[in-house]
């Protein structure tokens, strides 16, 4: 998995490619407890992303949370498996999906 | 009545609002107001009395002054005219004035007249020996209302000279004018004498003006000794009255206060003792309350309301603890039938040609729907779908019974249902005084062939789907329930199954379930469940009918077991292919090569890249558990093993390991629908193995989990 990493003033765009899986998902914690200080609007591209598993969506709820407390969070350019899995974990009540 | 109820009061508020303070203060009031009642009595009574007796006496004192004048008759009455002539002849002028020297100088020769002295002593001697204040005789002049003295008995003040005159008032002169016959009295009160009580006695007339004998009796002495007798006897009312209330009082306490407090201090203590789970049993009868009236009599009432209760109170423990030891084995009885209904699945997973799925939920504790399925021999499957009439334990007594008797019976006679049904039916009706029966469908699918041979005993229709065709509806023939009646001869008939063919069997329940308003789910909505499923595969017909039936019912009270099993055929022939095996440490970072091996194996299988991916979602989550809590001492390995089959066709992926037993199976769903703020991440992974795939089965075998995941993959 390789994410890019944009920063405009207070927004952060992290493009995803590849695969968001136990063994990669620690690299997404890692990069979003470093850049969020000062963020208020944060966006996960996941165009370029195949594969979410728990690991995967442990990180985008604890993402949430936080971004709950200081701005926005958004996830952008889902596919329909991933879609399929948010729906059935119930994550698309809880993430800001377009 | 106090604002506060007793609960709330103070121990001193209480003690003034006791039933004995009251007590005592309505008996005071009440006493005091006898009391004063009785002290205005006696004073108006003393008062009456002493007033007519010291006018009568008054009276008498005149009569008799009257009676003595009478012995110097002819002395009184001269000395009387001269006195009266000159007071006429003094004038009015003069008269105005008794007290001038002009005036008095009119009278100065008559003081030393002897019949004056002996007259004046006379009176003074009566007046003393009757304790009266003066006794005299005075001419009235009725014209300038006057007394006008003639004799005094010189009283302890200075006597009236004769001459001398007092006012007189006009009812007094009237009152005297009365007395000329008899003695009369004047209670009058002035300024100068007081209260007095005046008697009057008629003498003579001379010179046109009536002389009387008078005699005064001052009643200032009387009226005091009736002051200080009001004193006196207002004190001995007042300690009587304290004295009689607070005896009164006693009493009360005694008889009524003290056996109220008694009797409300065991049912304050019969309160506590219950609260606090003792048993003593006799409060009220204890107190042995023997005051005879009707506070005894509630005290025997308590008494045996008392006794009453614990006897109830015995009951209802022993009634609830009975019903909670049926609950208990109701139950366990649950759990036994449960427990002889085939529930791992699938079934037989070393048999390719077939698959099968099946569902109970009963509507009591324990019910009487059962299906069963079991292997005759390596060719032959039987299935049952029976249903036994009333519900509860009789009918799950019964549906035991029954199904032993059709698997023993099973074994005997192999390949015919129709005969099985006619033996288990002798054997039921030998044995069955309950009157109870079973609605019985059996089959048994010859597996190499397809051949399915079925017998319906008062059963509902089976459904069928052909290969690429919708379910229907197969009406075959009834014969009669099961237990009903001796002799009955079952029939059979055939169905050829072929590849892809499902088989739906289900109860009463299913198509009789109501919604709440008493609405029934029918067949129609069954098989349009049915049909709406996608993927083929047993389990999934099994979970949209169930999931249909209870949106249907909503609410409602399910008031019948709902009972399913659903049967995929796939054939003989069909292949199965060849099984791979990795074993690998268990260590998260291995993730990337257990996916590989699975990818590589789903590629080859021309497996849909969704599907793949799915299935790379499960095995993940699988694998990562096992790398993160199967061995928390140290390393241990994995083994996944894999393979393909059936029609349509599905991958069978077994993860093994050797760590410490855990069933991810039996984790609680997580709840999907809370806030970000509320949700934990915990149990997430396994809920999404169990969504993604078509089943997931957990077994402990020889030191070893084992976790067997299926997918359709085509």
């Amino acid at each position: 998995m390789t994410i890019t990493k944009t920063i405009e003033s207070d927004a952060l765009t992290l493009a995803l490619s590849g695969r968001l899986d136990t063994t990669t998902s620690p690299e997404l914690e890692d990069e979003i407890n470093a850049s969020l200080a000062g963020i208020h609007k944060l966006t996960l591209d996941f165009t370029e992303l195949s594969y979410i598993s728990s690991a995967g969506l442990r990180v985008l709820l604890a993402a949430q949370k936080k971004m709950n407390v200081q701005g926005e969070m958004r996830v952008v350019g889902v596919n329909d498996t991933i879609m399929e899995i948010f729906e059935v974990t119930g994550f698309s009540e809880i993430l800001t999906i377009e | 009545m106090p604002a506060k109820s007793v609960r709330e009061m103070t121990r001193i508020e209480r003690l003034r609002h006791s039933l004995g303070a009251r007590t005592f203060q309505a008996v005071l009031i009440l006493s005091i107001l006898i009391g004063v009642l009785v002290e205005a009595f006696g004073i108006t009574l003393y008062a009456h009395t002493a007033k007519n007796e010291y006018t009568q006496a008054a009276e008498h004192l005149a009569d008799t002054a009257g009676s003595v004048m009478q012995y110097e008759e002819q002395a009184v009455y001269e000395y009387a005219r001269k006195i009266v002539q000159r007071y006429t002849d003094a004038g009015s002028d003069l008269q105005a004035d008794p007290e001038s020297a002009a005036y008095r100088l009119q009278f100065q020769e008559f003081l030393d007249d002897e019949t004056w002295l002996e007259v004046n002593t006379l009176l003074k001697r009566l007046s003393d020996s009757n304790e009266a204040d003066a006794v005299y005789v005075a001419a009235l002049d009725e014209d300038a209302l006057r007394f006008v003295y003639i004799f005094d008995s010189q009283g302890p003040d200075s006597p009236e000279l004769p001459g001398d005159w007092d006012p007189l008032m006009k009812a007094e002169l009237t009152r005297y004018l009365e007395g000329l016959e008899e003695p009369v009295s004047y209670l009058g009160r002035t300024a100068e004498y007081g209260v007095q009580s005046t008697g009057a006695r008629y003498l003579f007339e001379v010179n046109g003006m009536k002389v009387f004998a008078f005699a005064d009796i001052n009643l200032n002495h009387v009226m005091k000794r009736s002051l200080r007798f009001l004193w006196q006897f207002g004190l001995l009312l007042a300690v009587l009255v304290i004295a009689g209330s607070r005896l009164l009082a006693n009493r009360l306490q005694k008889e009524v206060v003290d056996p109220i407090n008694r009797l409300s201090d065991a049912a304050a203590q019969y309160v506590e003792d219950k609260r606090k789970g003792r048993q003593e049993a006799d409060h009220f009868a204890k107190l042995g309350i023997a005051t005879g009236d009707e506070i005894e009599n509630l005290s025997l009432i308590m008494a045996d309301m008392e006794s009453d209760l614990t006897t109830y109170i015995e009951d209802l423990t022993r009634v609830t603890g009975e019903k909670e030891r049926i609950g208990a084995e109701l139950n366990i009885a649950r759990k036994i039938q449960e427990g002889s209904l085939p529930g791992t699945f699938p079934p037989f997973p070393d048999r390719t040609e077939f698959d099968l799925y099946a569902s109970m939920h009963a509507a009591k504790e324990v019910g009487g729907d059962f299906y069963d399925f079991f292997l005759i021999d390596d060719d032959h499957l039987a299935l049952v779908m029976a249903d036994v009439s009333g519900k509860g334990v009789p009918a799950a007594l019964f549906m035991m019974a029954s199904k032993m008797l059709i698997s023993n019976y099973a074994a005997i006679e192999k390949d015919s249902p129709a005969k099985i049904l006619t033996r288990v039916n002798e054997r039921i009706c030998a044995g069955n005084t309950a009157g109870m029966f079973v609605t019985v469908w059996l089959g048994i699918l010859e597996i190499s062939t397809g051949v399915l041979k079925a017998a319906n005993a008062g059963h509902e229709y089976p459904i069928l789907r052909k290969a690429g065709q919708p379910f229907a509806l197969l009406k075959d023939k009834h014969g009669f329930v099961v237990g009903g009646m001796e002799g009955v001869r079952y029939k059979e008939y055939e169905i050829a199954m072929e590849k892809g063919d499902q088989l739906f069997l289900y109860t009463d329940g299913v198509a009789e379930a109501n919604d709440r308003d008493e609405n029934m789910f029918g067949i129609d909505r069954t098989l349009t469940a049915l049909n709406g499923v996608e993927l083929p595969y047993c389990k999934n017909e099994v979970d949209a009918v169930s999931d249909a039936v209870h949106a249907f019912m909503g609410k409602a009270e399910q008031f019948d077991d709902i009972t399913m099993l659903c049967l995929n055929y796939y054939g003989k022939e069909t292949p199965m292919t060849e099984e791979k095996s990795l074993t690998i440490d268990a260590k998260v970072d291995r993730l990337h090569d257990v996916l590989d091996f699975i990818d590589a194996y789903l590629e080859e299988q021309d497996c849909p890249p969704k599907a793949q991916m799915q299935l790379d979602l499960a095995v993940e989550e699988l694998f990562v558990n096992i790398a993160s809590y199967a061995y928390p001492d140290g390393g241990g390995t994995a083994e996944i093993r894999i393979r393909a089959f059936g029609e349509p066709k599905r991958a069978e992926i077994v993860l093994r390991d050797s760590g410490i037993p855990y069933d991810p199976t039996k984790n609680e769903d997580p709840d999907i629908t809370m806030a970000a703020e509320d949700r934990d991440i915990g149990g997430l992974g396994v809920f999404m193995v169990k969504k993604y795939t078509d089943s997931v089965q957990y077994t402990y075998e020889d030191g070893h989990n084992v976790l067997t995941i299926t997918k359709t993959i085509e």
